[in-house]
């Protein structure tokens, strides 16, 4: 096992799932709220990563964020670093396709909140800022950590984008799953064997504590 | 769970998660904050320690491992870092500035253009090897290559073929130009499988995925494959030679220690780890 | 004097419009019902009144207060307004236990709230049930909570949406005569939503009458009830027998009008037009076996036992006597009067209860 790659596959899991739970929750409020008819192109938009090839978001990432790509020129001019092939990079591509991950359970639970406790709230006279942190985020919290659960889980399998946006750096862009990709490619089935059978044990411990929580949760509802 | 403790709970867990999340994501941009300047700030001399990173052709993956490790006793405050690829996706992404310093190529025609496009040294381009193709098969396989040769390949017991990607990894331009040149092409054309570089080929052919396949000289005498199969050596002039280039690119970081390790590769020492993999030297 | 006056209009996307034109006391303890069938807009005027919807047009005062002005957009939100609202599923907090839903919003120190928590738990009987959570109490003690959470605050005004309708029969009515002592106490102006009479007859001291987003009659509501302005009102509040009928004499302010195949002594306007509603309440029409009794009841008509329903304590019983009467007699009483369908019978109305209404 590769253990400077399981660090940074848990720098890019834990960056990415804590960018989009600052990002993702706010929008995530606005289309549980908002009644505006052009509410299902954001959703779709939101979802789209879901369906498209890695490839496909790879190679736009490359076009806009790559040297000669707006995105990537700002990004070195502000920090004389290129975007692709760093950290930054695979953190940004991460980001993107971990999108609906994160903010499809948020809205969801969001939704879910009966718009009559927050409507009492405001009629008690508290704000809807205090009514959000009050009210809806506790009772939509299950829904929000299993967003953020799946998003970090997510992450660490992430392979087709990071391959391709980072470029296989060891200590900068080669995650876990990469050192599997390699390690089979170099026929070292045993590496590739450890490292695969820690990733789905890993997996599977943080997906059943999620589950499992909302289950006893569900019930002692 | 004590009922009465249930509402406290959720808003205690609540605020934990926040304060983690918080946490979490401080540290992380802190810590890629500093893995970022790193890079930019090493202007290492000589006795600090140095990274050198090599983008190498994929048909150097245990070739490559001997000579970084021999490397190291002669000059060990250089650390290589390298990464495998097919030379073809390693010059895209070295057209895209990827932060490599030295690019191992399989054909020598990628690094060439890259000092075309300035992109790389111009007087540090060098030959450093030919490579030589072979027919491999697993010996579980039953396919004898060593008797029939490339006639092998139309084995009806060969239901996939193994070459690498033909636009990305000159090893695949060679195998496809061998097979052709060979006169077999048209009738197994529609059983090859294609690797995205030359060692997931191999990978392919050793695991039984594929029953043959044309991979380099250099994988197959290696010790992973090397007692796994039997193999026939593709004649040299059924296909374009494999002029296998380097080159030490102009974003470089460390040229001196990059200059070092080309150095070293084209010595004496490092021309005879490569002999040990096959490879045919240039002024042999 | 200070009123709360509210003048506007709310229009939905599917083409439904509430328009609302209504006052009510601004100060000191009233309870006026927003009464109605369902649909007929009365939970919209009460969103409305606290903020929670935005009409299109019109204004709404509260006293010196603007809450609502479409022409300078105003409109506070109900953070601003100091109204207590109870919904009809009284929308207690799922996560927060009974002290801590009364607490929310109560302003002040810790201990000062602490205080006013304590005594609207005890004056709402639910003394012991401080860190029970709203699923674990039954709905008598959940509505009880509401209340006291919406009184906690000590609001302006106090919006109630149909704060009986999820309890079943029984605790219904105990309910009822509570509700009005808890009200009277918080002595804040009071607006409530309801379709059922018995609450709006029990809790109320003025009425708005509702039909499809229309305001049709309001004030005091033994007034409404006992004159309603047309037929529409007439149904609404419960008159039982609506019938079309012609004057056909008038005499010192009463009228003897003609009904289907009988005719009616009623007290009727001088103004009033020949063709008129004739609406008699239920209550109001006796039976009787006897054929001649003297006594001052001017209609006696004779007819027959339609149907007959029995309806908790009281029974309805559709009488054909040349028109189609409803009377409503307690049940002890119809069974006195053995009646059976196909039943003769005699059907007293005193002229002063019937109500006429201009066609």
């Amino acid at each position: 096992m590769d253990w400077n790659a399981a660090w940074l596959t848990c720098k890019l899991a834990g960056a990415t799932t804590a960018v989009l739970f600052a990002l993702g929750l706010p929008l995530a409020v606005w289309l549980s709220r908002t009644r505006w008819r052009g509410r299902f192109l954001i959703e779709a938009a939101v979802a789209l990563p879901l369906v498209l090839p890695p490839t496909v978001l790879g190679f736009y990432f490359l076009q806009f964020a790559g040297p000669r790509g707006l995105i990537g020129q700002t990004f070195e001019r502000l920090t004389g670093e290129m975007l692709p092939f760093s950290f930054f990079g695979i953190l940004l591509a991460s980001i993107i396709c971990n999108i609906p991950f994160a903010v499809r359970p948020f809205e969801t639970a969001l939704s879910a909140v009966d718009p009559s406790l927050i409507e009492a709230s405001w009629c008690l006279g508290v704000s809807r800022w205090k009514t959000f942190w009050s009210v809806t985020a506790p009772l939509a919290w299950p829904g929000i950590v299993t967003g953020l659960v799946l998003t970090f889980a997510h992450t660490v399998g992430e392979f087709g984008v990071v391959l391709m946006v980072g470029g296989n750096i060891r200590g900068v862009t080669r995650t876990l799953s990469i050192t599997i990709y390699d390690d089979v490619q170099s026929m070292d089935y045993a590496r590739a064997n450890t490292t695969a059978v820690a990733l789905l044990l890993f997996s599977f411990v943080v997906l059943g504590i999620t589950y499992g929580l909302n289950q006893g949760r569900a019930r002692a509802r | 769970m004590p009922r009465i403790e249930y509402s406290l709970l959720t808003t205690q867990l609540a605020k934990w998660s926040r304060c983690l999340t918080a946490i979490a994501m401080a540290l992380a941009f802190v810590s890629a904050g500093c893995e970022a300047k790193q890079p930019a700030d090493s202007t290492p001399k000589a006795t600090e320690r140095s990274v050198v990173r090599v983008a190498a052709a994929s048909d150097l993956k245990f070739a490559l491992g001997d000579v970084i490790a021999a490397f190291k006793k002669d000059a060990p405050t250089i650390h290589i870092e390298p990464t495998f690829g097919a030379s073809g996706v390693l010059f895209e992404q070295l057209t895209n500035h990827a932060p490599f310093d030295v690019f191992l190529s399989a054909d020598i025609t990628y690094p060439r253009k890259l000092i075309e496009q300035q992109l790389a040294v111009a007087d540090t381009e060098f030959l450093y090897a030919y490579g030589e193709l072979v027919l491999w098969t697993s010996k579980f396989s039953g396919i004898d290559v060593e008797k029939l040769g490339i006639q092998a390949v139309t084995d009806p017991k060969v239901r996939k073929i193994a070459i690498a990607n033909p636009k990305t990894a000159p090893y695949g331009r060679a195998a496809e130009a061998a097979l052709k040149s060979l006169g077999v092409y048209d009738t197994i054309q529609d059983r090859l499988v294609e690797g995205g570089n030359i060692a997931e080929t191999a990978q392919y052919v050793e695991s039984g995925v594929a029953d043959v396949g044309l991979i380099a000289l250099s994988l197959a005498v290696a010790p992973a494959m090397r007692d796994k199969g039997v193999f026939w050596i593709v004649p040299a002039d059924a296909f374009p030679r494999l002029e296998q280039g380097g080159v030490i690119l102009s974003d470089a970081k460390d040229s001196a220690a990059a200059e070092k390790f080309r150095a070293f590769l084209i010595s004496p020492a490092g021309r005879q780890i490569l002999t040990n993999f096959g490879f045919n030297l240039p002024g042999a | 004097m200070n009123e709360l006056v509210a003048s506007f209009d709310k229009q939905y996307r599917g083409g439904a419009r509430v328009q609302a034109e209504l006052r009510a006391p601004a100060e000191g303890f009233s309870v006026t019902v927003l009464f109605g069938p369902s649909g007929s807009g009365k939970t919209t005027i009460l969103r409305c009144l606290a903020g929670l919807e935005r009409p299109e047009h019109g204004e709404i005062r509260f006293g010196a207060d603007v809450w609502f002005n479409a022409a300078k957009a105003v409109n506070l939100p109900p953070q601003q307004r100091g109204v207590g609202y109870l919904f009809q599923q009284y929308a207690l907090f799922p996560h927060r236990n009974v002290a801590q839903n009364i607490a929310y919003g109560v302003p002040g120190e810790r201990s000062e709230a602490a205080a006013r928590v304590e005594s609207l738990i005890e004056q709402f009987e639910l003394s012991g049930l401080h860190n029970r959570l709203p699923r674990e109490l039954s709905g008598g003690q959940q509505q009880r909570v509401a209340l006291a959470r919406a009184i906690a605050c000590r609001p302006k005004l106090l919006l109630l949406d149909e704060p009986l309708s999820a309890l079943d029969h029984t605790l219904r009515q105990n309910v009822r005569s509570q509700l009005r002592r808890w009200l009277k106490q918080c002595a804040a102006p009071t607006l409530m939503v309801t379709h059922d009479r018995d609450d709006a007859m029990a809790l109320g001291d003025r009425i708005v009458v509702l039909d499809q987003g229309r305001i049709l009659q309001q004030g005091p509501l033994a007034e409404v009830f006992a004159r309603p302005a047309d037929e529409t009102v007439a149904k609404i509040v419960g008159v039982e027998t609506v019938v079309p009928g012609q004057i056909v004499e008038r005499q010192a302010g009463m009228a003897k009008i003609a009904v289907n195949a009988t005719t009616l002594w009623a007290a009727a306007d001088e103004r009033s037009p020949d063709r008129v509603l004739v609406c008699i309440r239920g209550e109001d029409v006796v039976l009787t076996r006897a054929a001649e009794d003297a006594s001052s009841i001017r209609n006696r008509l004779r007819g027959r036992v339609v149907s007959i329903s029995l309806e908790g304590p009281v029974a309805r019983v559709m009488i054909d006597c040349g028109l189609q009467l409803a009377a409503t007699i307690t049940r002890p009483a119809c069974e006195e009067l053995s009646l059976q369908t196909g039943d003769e019978v005699y059907a007293l109305i005193k002229a002063t209860a019937i109500h006429v209404v201009p066609d």
